[in-house]
């Protein structure tokens, strides 16, 4: 044995290290069944989805009596061009629906990862106007809310600690309300995606780059495995395709997809585009926080055949796509 | 109402709650109901926020008890977070502690100050270590920018964004020193300009596609360069343009007030005009509810003449 060979195990020694360490990270904590239950219902307006909100947490069995529940959605920032954030409208329908099944109060929170300004956000998406419209609730900018020291709970990042908003902590329920989008980084934005906006700018700055820092999809399933999400309701109604969360085109999808687990209803939103969710890196890796399997999932509403559709990819992504052909 | 002191207010009787109908300088009413809301808010909210505190403080020059807030929050390593051992040492929150003591003549703030300062000189952005420099050059291309021009990053281990660095070269500013890194950050705050004018958080272009900017990021970085770029050149122009066309018919309070605040630092004729819209927008009964900093922020955009970063004592 020379010394050349003995630096080389070393440097291979210490590659496997590293390896391993990087790949390596606790088994994740699982929060729902064997089976998870996920509703896709057609709603081809903003304008009917009232009904539709009724239906579909009625079919995902939601528990809201006397809960306090804050809504997350998606907001990014406007453009009067493309369909970037989780429509004020199915926002209202969701707040409307939750009272009458008996939610004690309902908040809607989120704190935008591109802009400080939420008030002018809040403004010129309409959003203001149909929490107005809609009354007894309160919007919470989750970038200055007071904060709590967390341990996260995913392993997949090195963070010892995350400060997280009070109002997504002291939430009996917390439902994510993402747009249905593919994404430039992520392959796809969707309800666990939609949780960076839990992460405040006022500790982290903006953009929350200290998560792209530990991997996007890293710090997607670490905050997925920290902050529980109880149910999803996805607005397909318009999505988008393409180079997506910001700049991609408008897609009809023409449907709200309601779940009570959101591997499920991630895997549920991938179908719909046409894209295997196993190959969606992060998702296929937070596989054991819910149900990706279709065998564990109890469809409700329409069939995934009937309302799925390609979505377009950037060419990044192009090997997200699903073999079988529409 | 110690807060009104320091500030040169309209005295000519006027019956309009917005602005002086003889003079067009904002009413002493006016200002009075923004500051009341504003110490009203203060007292009864719990500021947990080191931004907030000091733009109350700023605000509120004569304020004694926030600049000892301030000074009790410092952390060990001489940074500030978003409030006393809360989350990462902040450079954003950092220059803002920084230029809020520096509205003080208070010798015993001169350590804190020193300490601040020095932490900001020595926080680099990840991206002026060799090897980050090299992934950006030569891997990591799809968001457009010159790894070789460093500002200030947000927190330790990220890389340099339009805010911090812009706050941190303000800082360096009211407290009459000149970092190291002024040109790179200058160059760094040019290079990071959207394609259309102005300024976002950093990202100018993403996957070939120009990004929008927005007001508060594009004031931030216009009051940073006030000194620096020729005041006719291109960016400079463009962004004043952009702020004035964009904020033109703007309900928010928080960008009409970076908006204000930054024309009013170019002397650029549609200060008045952006201000007037500031007041209408502030007098909304709504808007008495904003967070204190907002608040602060409008009541400063308010002074006359308008604040703009530059009022510091020697």
């Amino acid at each position: 044995m020379n010394r050349r060979s003995v630096l080389n195990g070393v440097g291979l020694a210490a590659t496997a290290g590293l390896t391993t360490r990087a790949l390596w990270h606790p088994p994740l904590p699982r929060r729902v069944g064997e089976r998870s239950t996920v509703a896709v219902l057609k709603c081809a307006k903003y304008g009917a989805c009232y009904g539709v909100v009724d239906d579909g947490l009625r079919l995902i069995g939601a528990q809201v009596q006397q809960k306090r529940v804050l809504l997350k959605p998606n907001f990014v920032e406007y453009s009067a061009k493309a369909p970037i954030n989780t429509n004020p409208v199915l926002i209202a329908a969701v707040i409307d629906s939750l009272y009458r099944m008996g939610a004690s109060s309902v908040c809607v929170g989120d704190g935008p990862g591109h802009i400080r300004d939420t008030e002018m956000l809040l403004w010129e998406s309409g959003l203001a106007e149909q929490l107005s419209t809609v009354g007894r609730v309160e919007f919470v900018d989750l970038n200055f809310d007071s904060v709590h020291r967390i341990v996260p709970k995913g392993g997949t990042t090195s963070f010892a600690e995350l400060w997280l908003p009070e109002s997504v902590l002291s939430a009996d329920i917390v439902i994510s309300m993402p747009k249905i989008k593919t994404h430039h980084w992520a392959g796809v934005t969707l309800s666990m995606k939609n949780l960076f906006g839990v992460v405040p700018g006022s500790v982290y700055g903006w953009p929350k780059n200290i998560l792209h820092w530990q991997g996007i999809g890293n710090s997607i399933i670490e905050l997925a495995a920290t902050v529980p999400i109880h149910y999803v309701i996805a607005d397909g109604i318009e999505a988008m395709e393409g180079n997506g969360p910001l700049h991609g085109s408008a897609r009809q999808l023409g449907c709200v997809v309601f779940a009570d687990d959101p591997i499920a209803a991630d895997a549920t939103c991938c179908r719909l585009m046409d894209i295997d969710p196993l190959r969606v890196r992060h998702l296929a890796m937070a596989a054991p926080l819910g149900n990706l399997d279709p065998a564990r999932i109890d469809q409700r509403g329409e069939t995934i055949e009937v309302v799925r559709q390609r979505f377009a990819l950037i060419p990044q992504f192009a090997h997200l796509r699903t073999m079988v052909p529409i | 109402m110690r807060h009104l002191t320091s500030l040169k207010v309209c005295g000519h009787p006027t019956k309009s709650i917005h602005s002086c109908s003889n003079c067009g300088i904002l009413s002493l009413e006016f200002y009075v109901s923004v500051s009341d809301a504003l110490l009203q808010q203060f007292r009864h909210a719990n500021p947990t926020c080191t931004e907030e505190v000091a733009l109350v403080a700023l605000a509120l020059r004569a304020s004694e008890k926030r600049t000892i807030a301030l000074v009790r929050s410092q952390l060990s390593c001489g940074a500030w977070s978003t409030n006393s051992g809360i989350g990462p040492p902040n450079a954003f929150h950092t220059a803002f502690a920084i230029l809020a003591l520096r509205s003080h003549t208070d010798p015993a703030l001169e350590l804190p100050v020193h300490r601040g300062l020095e932490w900001l000189a020595a926080l680099q952005p990840i991206e002026s270590h060799w090897l980050w420099k090299w992934k950006f050059r030569f891997f990591d291309r799809q968001v457009r920018f010159d790894p070789d021009k460093a500002g200030w990053p947000w927190i330790p281990g990220t890389v340099s964004w339009v805010a911090p660095t812009a706050l941190s070269m303000l800082a360096f500013h009211a407290a009459k020193t000149t970092p190291q890194r002024l040109d790179s950050a200058t160059a760094m705050l040019l290079d990071r300009t959207c394609p259309g004018g102005g300024w976002n958080a950093g990202n100018s272009v993403v996957f070939d596609v120009a990004l929008d900017p927005h007001p508060d990021f594009t004031a931030m970085a216009l009051l940073a360069l006030r000194d620096l770029v020729e005041p006719t050149s291109n960016p400079i122009r463009t962004a004043l343009d952009y702020l004035r066309i964009r904020l033109a018919t703007s309900h928010s309070v928080y960008s009409l007030a970076w908006g204000t605040m930054a024309l009013a630092a170019y002397q650029a004729p549609q200060t008045e005009l952006l201000r007037r819209r500031l007041e209408e927008v502030a007098a909304r009964p709504q808007s008495m509810h904003l967070p204190p900093r907002i608040l602060a922020l409008a009541c400063l955009a308010l002074e006359q003449p308008v604040f703009t970063f530059r009022e510091f004592p020697v």
